[in-house]
This record gives C-alpha cells, sequence and structure tokens, in this order.
C-alpha cells in the first residue's frame, strides 16, 4: 500500500505514544500521531496543546495553528498557555513532541540561529525556542522529529535551544549525567524520527543509535544524509510500515495531506 | 477607572516612540489587531517601540514591516504553517535594523509573567537549564543592563540580568516525586533529583538548580477580548494563551473587544471573568478588530489572507511597506478598513459557526 513519509513519520511518531500517557502535542506531524494513537493503540491518553488547550479526543477538524479554535470545541479545558506547561514542569507529561531545524548527534536541537553568535552577528536568524526548551527540559521522555538532510543532522549545532543529551568535555561523557550535570531532573530524548529513518539514544553517552530505516532507504543512504557518523542498535532493522488501519485513520484526520503530504 | 475611546485615542494617549508594549494573544487567535493597525497608521508619530510577546507572531511581523520594532523580548517569531520564521523580522535582524532581539521559552517568559503578575522580584524555572538560550544576552552586550553610576537603571524596561543561575534554598523539597508517608502518585516517576544534587553548573556549589527570571513589566499591554463591560471587566473565550497573567503585569492595560456590554450581564457570573475592573485602563470597542486572526465564537481567522501575505512579505522591504500604506495607513480608521479593504462579504464568511465556536466549513489551502 502506498504512503507518504510524512504519514510513515506519523506512525513512528504514534508508536511513542503509550496508552494513559499524558502528551504535549506538537503541531504539524505530531497533532496528527496524537490523533492515530487515540483511535488505535492508546485510547486514553491525554493531548495537552501549548497555547492552552487539554483534551482527551482529537479535534473535529485538522488544525493549521497552535491556537486553532477547532482545537477548543470539545476538549476538557482550554486556559492559559501557564496551566498546559504546568503539568509538564511538574514532571507529569510523560512524552514531549518538537520538530528542529537542526538537531545534532547528542539530541541537541537549534531553532533559534546559524551561524557564530559568540563572536558574532548571526548569519541566520530562525523562529525561536516557543516552547521547545521547556518540552526538552521536562518531558519524561522526548521525541524529535525533522526532515532528514545532512545539512540538519550535525556533529554539532549552533546553538543549543533544547537540550538533549549535552555534550562530553574532557572529564565527562554526554548523556543522561550531561543532563544531571547542568541541573536538569529528568527527561532526554528518547527517539529522533526522520524523513528516512529512526534513532534511539545510548543514554550512557548520548549518542544516537540508528534504531530503523524507512522501507525503500538504505543504512547508506541515510549515512549520506547524517553529518555524524552512524552508529547502529543492536537490533537495527527496516521501520515497519504503516499498517492500512493506520492509514485510514491518518487520511481521515488529513484527508488532503495538508501535513502529511 | 477604565476609560472607554477609539482606537486613535489609546494609541496617541500610552503608545510613543520607545514604549515597551506587550502584545496579547495567542498564535493567530485573539490577537489584538484594532490596535496594532492603529500603530501602523500612527507610525510617522511613534517610529519604533519595543515589542514584548508571548506566542505567535502575526501582529508582530505586521509591526516590523512598517519598521516599528526596534528592540523585541519574546519567544517565538514563527508563522507556523504560513511561513517558518516571519520574513518581515527576520530580514530585520539580520540586517541590523531590529538590533535588540532577546529571546525566552515559552515557559520562561509564562514564569516571568507570574512574577510580574504577583508583584514578586523573581520567579524560579527549571527550564532553560544547559541551554544557550541564557548565554546569548543581547542586552547584555549592548550595555542596557544594570545601573548607571548614580545608582538609576540603564534602561528601566530592562532588568539588570537576563537569567539568574541558582541554588535552590529548600534543597529540591518541592519537586516530586516527593517522599509522602506511603509514597507518591505522581506521574512523574523519572526524577533523577540525588543525582541532580551533585550539579555545581551556574553557581559553583553542589545542589539542586534553578533558573531565576525577572518579572516582565510592560508599560502597556494590548489584549484582544470577546466582551468587556463598561466597568471595564474583562471575559475572554477560548483559550487563554498568555493573557490573564500578562494584563496583570503592565502599568497601562488596553483591551480592545468584540463588544462592550452592560456590566450586570459579566456580574451575573464573575467567577468566568478574567480580569476585574480595576486594571483596566482603556475599553476600544472594535468588531472584526481581531481581523486577520481568529476570534472564537464570534469569526475564524482568513487563512487567504494569510497564505497571500506569506508571499507578499518576500518582496522588497519596499514594496511590503507600500501594501501597508495602501491597505491600512491610508485608511480612517478600522471601520474604514474593515468595510473598504476587507469588505462586509468577506467578514461574513468568517463567521463562526455557533455550534462550534469556528468557521465549520472554512477553506484552508496552503
Amino acid at each position: 500500500m502506498h504512503y507518504t513519509p510524512g504519514e510513515l513519520m506519523v506512525v513512528c511518531a504514534a508508536r511513542q505514544i503509550r496508552d494513559g500517557e499524558n502528551v504535549f502535542v506538537g503541531m504539524r506531524l505530531p497533532l496528527i500521531a496524537f490523533a492515530l494513537a487515540k483511535r488505535t493503540h492508546a485510547p486514553h491518553c491525554t493531548g495537552f496543546f501549548e497555547g492552552g488547550v487539554v483534551r482527551d479526543v482529537p479535534s473535529s477538524e485538522l488544525l493549521y495553528t497552535m491556537g486553532d479554535a477547532p482545537n477548543i470545541y470539545g476538549s476538557l479545558w482550554t486556559t492559559t498557555t501557564l496551566n498546559v506547561m504546568r503539568p509538564m514542569a511538574a514532571g507529569d507529561v510523560h512524552l514531549g513532541f518538537i520538530g528542529g531545524a537542526e538537531v545534532d548527534r547528542y539530541g541537541n536541537l537549534n531553532t533559534s540561529m546559524i551561524g557564530d553568535w559568540q563572536h558574532s552577528h548571526p548569519k541566520v536568524r530562525l523562529p525561536g525556542s516557543g516552547g521547545a526548551a521547556d518540552i526538552a527540559s521536562f518531558s519524561q521522555r522526548l521525541a524529535i522529529m525533522m526532515r532528514h538532510e545532512r545539512h540538519r543532522l550535525r556533529e554539532k549545532v549552533d546553538f543549543v535551544t533544547s537540550p538533549g543529551y549535552g555534550y562530553p568535555d574532557a572529564n565527562h561523557p554526554a548523556g543522561e549525567s550531561w543532563r544531571e550535570r547542568v541541573g536538569l531532573p529528568r527527561g532526554g530524548p528518547a527517539a529522533l524520527i526522520t524523513t528516512l529513518a529512526v534513532f534511539t539514544f545510548d543514554k550512557q553517552n548520548g549518542e544516537a543509535l540508528l534504531q530503523s530505516y524507512h522501507p525503500g532507504t538504505t543504512i547508506e543512504q541515510a549515512q549520506e544524509q547524517t553529518g555524524w557518523e552512524l552508529r547502529l542498535a543492536e537490533d537495527c532493522r527496516e521501520t515497519l510500515p504503516p499498517r492500512e488501519d493506520e492509514l485510514r485513520v491518518i487520511r481521515e484526520y488529513d484527508p488532503q495531506g495538508v501535513w502529511t503530504g | 477607572m477604565a476609560e472607554i475611546m477609539t482606537a486613535r485615542e489609546a494609541v496617541e494617549r500610552y503608545i510613543h516612540t520607545g514604549t515597551q508594549v506587550c502584545w496579547g494573544g495567542f498564535s493567530y487567535t485573539r490577537r489584538p489587531f484594532s490596535i496594532a493597525r492603529e500603530v501602523i497608521r500612527q507610525r510617522d508619530r511613534i517610529k519604533h517601540h519595543f515589542c514584548t510577546m508571548n506566542g505567535g507572531a502575526s501582529v508582530e511581523e505586521a509591526l516590523a514591516a512598517n519598521d516599528l520594532i526596534s528592540r523585541m523580548e519574546t519567544t517565538y517569531i514563527g508563522l507556523e504553517g504560513i511561513q517558518p520564521v516571519a520574513n518581515s523580522i527576520r530580514r530585520r535582524i539580520q540586517d541590523g535594523s531590529i538590533p535588540l532581539f532577546e529571546d525566552y521559552s515559552n515557559y520562561g517568559y509564562a514564569t516571568r509573567t507570574i512574577a510580574g503578575r504577583f508583584g514578586w522580584p523573581f520567579a524560579p524555572l527549571m527550564a532553560e537549564l544547559g541551554s544557550d538560550v541564557p548565554e546569548y544576552d543581547v542586552f547584555g552586550k549592548a550595555g542596557l543592563r544594570g545601573k548607571n553610576t548614580d545608582g538609576s537603571w540603564i534602561d528601566p524596561r530592562i532588568p539588570p540580568k537576563k537569567f539568574a543561575g541558582s541554588d535552590d534554598p529548600f534543597d529540591g523539597w518541592g519537586l516530586r516525586p516527593h517522599a509522602f508517608e506511603g509514597g507518591d502518585t505522581t506521574a512523574n516517576k523519572t526524577n533523577r533529583l540525588d543525582r541532580t544534587r551533585e550539579s555545581d553548573k551556574y553557581t559553583g556549589t553542589q545542589g539542586v538548580k534553578v533558573m531565576l527570571v525577572p518579572p516582565i513589566m510592560p508599560e502597556v499591554t494590548v489584549i484582544r477580548a470577546q466582551r468587556v463591560a463598561t466597568d471595564g471587566t474583562v471575559r475572554m473565550e477560548g483559550i487563554n494563551g498568555p493573557d490573564a497573567e500578562q494584563a496583570m503585569c503592565a502599568r497601562v492595560l488596553i483591551v480592545e473587544c468584540e463588544q462592550i456590554v452592560p456590566s450586570d450581564e459579566l456580574r451575573a457570573a464573575p467567577e468566568l471573568n478574567h480580569l476585574p475592573a480595576h486594571i483596566t485602563t482603556a475599553i476600544v470597542e472594535q468588531p472584526f478588530g481581531g481581523y486577520p486572526s481568529a476570534v472564537p465564537n464570534y469569526y475564524d481567522y482568513d487563512w487567504d489572507w494569510f497564505v497571500s501575505y506569506g508571499r507578499l512579505n518576500r518582496k522588497s522591504k519596499e514594496e511590503v511597506r507600500d501594501y501597508w500604506t495602501q491597505h491600512v495607513v491610508d485608511t480612517k480608521d478600522d471601520w474604514d478598513y474593515l468595510q473598504r479593504v476587507v469588505g462586509m462579504n468577506r467578514l461574513f464568511e468568517l463567521r463562526a459557526t455557533p455550534a462550534y465556536g469556528y468557521r465549520a466549513d472554512l477553506k484552508r489551502p496552503m
């Protein structure tokens, strides 16, 4: 059955959601992943949307922006941004989603600026953190979604907007222990879902591991589009393709392929 | 005492060159476009201002396109599906014509509004730890932070530090899971607090770390609400975003609304009100004034307008500015703009479907 890279990414993202979890839902693909998980394996999860919405049923219309009015109808609670960030800060959000302009091998994300900002004016200005740094800091698990291109998957990002597993220094590795060293009490990237592959992370040293490559892609092709030398997970294999019922739900929610096309 | 006035009066009275204005609403929802358009009409007088906001950049894009922003303190300058980065803002940051741009995360900014709202000198949070956001201090580099030799603030709008990393004096006692007798039922099972107690980042001493942020204290906050009572009581519908907090941080609060209603209407269920009358300074009634953003239960956003504007704003700065001149500066007021430039047909097409609060059959082609 034919499907788009976006549809496969949605399926991979939905697989990160476990039933009963509190999910901080980002726009575009994570939004559809939440709807898919709700209607398949995770009917009891709850979604938090940063404009100030808590809902446990997918919106009746596809959302185009974070504040979209269709997200209000049928929600559990419309409230302040603070009230939806609150459970995340308190550690009650199991899974958060973000995208980024660039990510590095330790799962650090940049959505702020490209270029040498420490010594000069940054060359390219990006949109900024929004909620990204908060989601990366506070969620128990973080799932990152982005296009797999060599200039986006870099050895080191220019600016760490949203911390992943930091960097090694002379005496310490990156990884969970880096997060502890800077004072972050939990969390860290669990998955990096791209247009070509899915990575998981080695929490001991913070490195991304190629967990699976999408059907039609090879490890070599993934390597070509990745700015660091790939390390493979022990059980690295081809990504499971979407099931028919999964595609049906996705296409019901985004019939024109606005975000998945 | 709240005073009812026109957008023109409100802007003339409260927004001047360099004024720090905090713009309300979130993303494409309930954005105060009526006051923003009036600022654009008065752009020759105002010249530029200090723009603050948390959540989306549609209003700010319009202000930047009119060269009205000299400083920004914000969290996000994307236009979501329309444009990854609002182009009028981006090109001005990159070419130096918005020389001062400081950013925070959503929660960092929101925590600043907690301090501002409650009159606290600062507030703590555990985000931004390990991020470069605290290290990138544009106002500091420009010499705007701190005090003059006579003890006065170099700029009273700008706090002496962007962030301050600190030890938690309560040693993480307030963090969950907590050692309650019988255990803790929180969903948060994954904290590694004992390990973070060994962190010596930011302070040089071992302990649980927090980031402290200063309050937001804008000179003016502008928000849009569906209904405001004649006395200034504010009722918002749908998502609230950052508005309830940042309204209470301001010295002057301008509320533009769909309708001014009798005080009794909002007193009938006072628990549903968001802001009490005594903090509102100016009330501006302008039906459809949130256009082209959405005002839940009243009208949806004009997606087509945003899509076509997202193409237009890639043209030269002069062409974009000309667009605003022709479409807004040359209008008398927002009624003139809405009737003559937008047209009643379009506004009627955007009216919310009563059962849903949004326009159920709105076409939103990309």
